[in-house]
């Protein structure tokens, strides 16, 4: 029964976001336009000559770039709600309800990322087929893969979380989601697996939680290794026992500071 | 049995204090000054299962800090309280299923999605099982006369429509006191009825204890019978509506338009003329000493009214009224 109201709850959002499915779908055009030019780079990398770095020629990066890139566009943009219901204090009534307020956020953004993800792996299928045809791929690595991004898209709700509860102690949290964005990009391997990446700085980007977000499910679709799946997996759920912790940490601590004005 | 118990209830916000000029923005860099603000200071009182009380106050008062800490919301800085025998703040998701909140401010409804959605998300949120919440929804859904727009989406809803709505959802899960927040904030005069009556329906019928804070007097002679005036964070009046009225609520304000320019003195017993431009009049009227129908009688005396609205006196005026009188 306790799981059962979450599951509403996102099945809630989920019908709401669809009144915005126009906007959803005009949103692809940015993705699509991504996907062309990138496209068209590795065409001219990798194309004619054949060119393969570390195993990625021209059909795996188009194809790890439209995973990426569905996961990084694809995830529920929360951290506007969180970090304005933090500052307005409006977080507050959530607290009368009969619902942890991370638990409520947690099915919210579960809610819009169905959404979200199902439009935006529809396109980048659709464009990736027609710009390098099919990927090789089984039943059993798809499943496999659908684990990994599933915790891919938790992670990156408990790193928003995090970022988003700071608003208990920070005026603005708009800075820190922009660092965010940017270690995704590098860290997180957004444009290019980071095999392609100088040794100290993939051994950076393998060392910090961004790299589970997009580049491991990422590369699990165009390489897949069946023996180090497991490894992979237990590094995400490490990464999201400590980002989860750490949120419920954060969230306990904001509560007992919050100010709401009396109105 | 008591319903709301409260003892000494005190809440102090730290507010941030930013010094003038140039200077003052560097100070606060390096170190922010804080001054207390006592929002509520003190306040005791108890309300009894079934009751009706309202919370008045100006704003800033207090009334809405303190029903956010009997609902949980707030920490009191110190202070006991204690619903349907529940310390709100200690045991906030226990009690929120004998509460029901309405903030007139702050919707729970779904903007994009019918009524009916938030409903059924609602029944699921407090756990309800569905042979108890789905005749209930029926009930409040006539009750409340919500069925002609229980599938339109909450943004196409007037507001009148969408205050029912927060209502029905805050007793979904039946519950044993409901607080209001300003709920009649930005309604008309016929949406305000609606919600008044239907409040008093519920008190009436199913025996919820209401607390309600408004600016509007109407809200409270018309829903409650007890009334509690808290200014600057205390209590400074807890009796009936009735001895409000009496005590407290002796003039209302009268403006009326004229067809015609007022020649001469007006002299109309009880009534003192606060403002007069041509067929304009800003009338103040003394109830205890004059009825409404003698001052009626008096102006169609005096030429054809084109337009007349008669005010109560505002929550500030009815403290004014009750320092005045050295309580």
């Amino acid at each position: 029964m306790g799981a059962s109201k979450y599951i509403h709850i996102g099945r809630i959002n989920f019908l709401a976001k669809t009144a915005y499915m126009g906007d959803l779908l005009l949103g692809t055009t940015f993705y699509t336009l991504i996907l062309f030019v990138f496209v068209q780079l590795w065409r001219v990398l990798g194309g004619p000559s054949g060119l393969v770095v570390e195993g990625f020629g021209y059909r795996e990066m188009v194809w790890y770039l439209t995973a990426s890139e569905a996961i990084m566009l694809g995830r529920a943009r929360i951290q506007d709600d969180i970090s304005d219901e933090v500052k307005t204090g409006a977080i507050a009534y959530s607290l009368g309800r009969p619902y942890h307020y991370l638990g409520f956020k947690f099915a919210c953004y579960w809610g819009e990322t169905a959404v979200r993800m199902l439009v935006h792996i529809a396109v980048g299928i659709a464009i990736a087929l027609l710009a390098v045809g099919p990927i090789q791929v089984t039943a059993v690595q798809l499943g496999a893969l659908a684990v990994s991004v599933t915790l891919a898209l938790i992670l990156n709700f408990l790193i928003v979380a995090c970022i988003s509860l700071l608003a208990f102690w920070v005026e603005d949290t708009v800075p820190f989601f922009w660092i965010y964005g940017k270690l995704l990009f590098v860290l997180g391997g957004l444009f290019a697996p980071v095999e392609l990446y100088p040794e100290a700085l993939a051994r950076a980007a393998r060392a910090s939680p961004f790299n589970y977000v997009l580049y491991v499910p990422a590369r699990m679709l165009v390489r897949f290794d069946a023996a180090a799946w497991g490894n992979t997996i237990a590094a995400q759920l490490g990464w999201i026992a400590v980002l989860g912790a750490l949120a419920v940490g954060l969230y306990s601590l904001g509560v007992r500071r919050l100010n709401v004005n009396g109105g | 049995m008591t319903a709301i118990k409260v003892r000494d209830l005190v809440k102090v916000f730290k507010v941030a204090h930013k010094r003038p000029g140039l200077a003052g923005s560097l100070r606060a860099i390096v170190r922010t000054e804080h001054v207390d603000v006592r929002a509520v200071d003190g306040v005791t009182f108890s309300v009894e299962e079934g009751e009706t009380v309202a919370f008045i106050g100006p704003n800033g008062a207090g009334k809405s800090t303190t029903i956010k800490m009997l609902t949980g919301i707030l920490y009191p800085t110190s202070g006991e309280a204690t619903v349907t025998g529940m310390t709100p703040w200690k045991q906030r998701q226990r009690l929120s299923r004998s509460i029901g909140c309405v903030f007139g401010q702050r919707s729970q409804l779904w903007y994009h999605l019918p009524p009916r959605d938030t409903f059924e998300l609602l029944a699921h949120v407090y756990e309800l099982p569905v042979s108890q919440w789905k005749p209930r929804l029926t009930t409040l859904a006539d009750r409340f006369e919500l069925r002609a727009f229980m599938d339109t989406p909450v943004r196409k809803l007037s507001l009148g429509q969408r205050m029912r709505c927060e209502i029905a959802a805050s007793l979904l899960h039946a519950p044993r006191v409901l607080f209001l927040d300003e709920p009649t904030v930005g309604l008309d005069v016929m949406a305000k009825r609606a919600i008044r009556d239907l409040v008093l329906e519920m008190n009436r019928e199913e025996g919820v204890t209401v607390l309600l804070t408004s600016h509007d007097v109407g809200d409270i002679e018309q829903v409650c019978r007890r009334v509690m005036v808290i200014n600057h964070g205390h209590l400074v009046l807890d009796t009936t509506v009735a001895a409000l009225r009496r005590d407290f609520m002796k003039s209302k304000t009268v403006r009326v338009r004229l067809d015609s320019p007022v020649e001469g003195i007006l002299n109309i017993p009880g009534v003192e003329v606060l403002k007069r431009k041509r067929g304009n009049l800003k009338l103040l009227v003394n109830t205890a000493t004059t009825s409404m129908d003698d001052v009626l009688a008096h102006l169609m005396q005096l030429g054809t009214i084109e337009d007349i609205t008669i005010a109560d006196p505002s929550t500030e005026q009815i403290i004014a009224e009750i320092y005045a009188s050295g309580r």
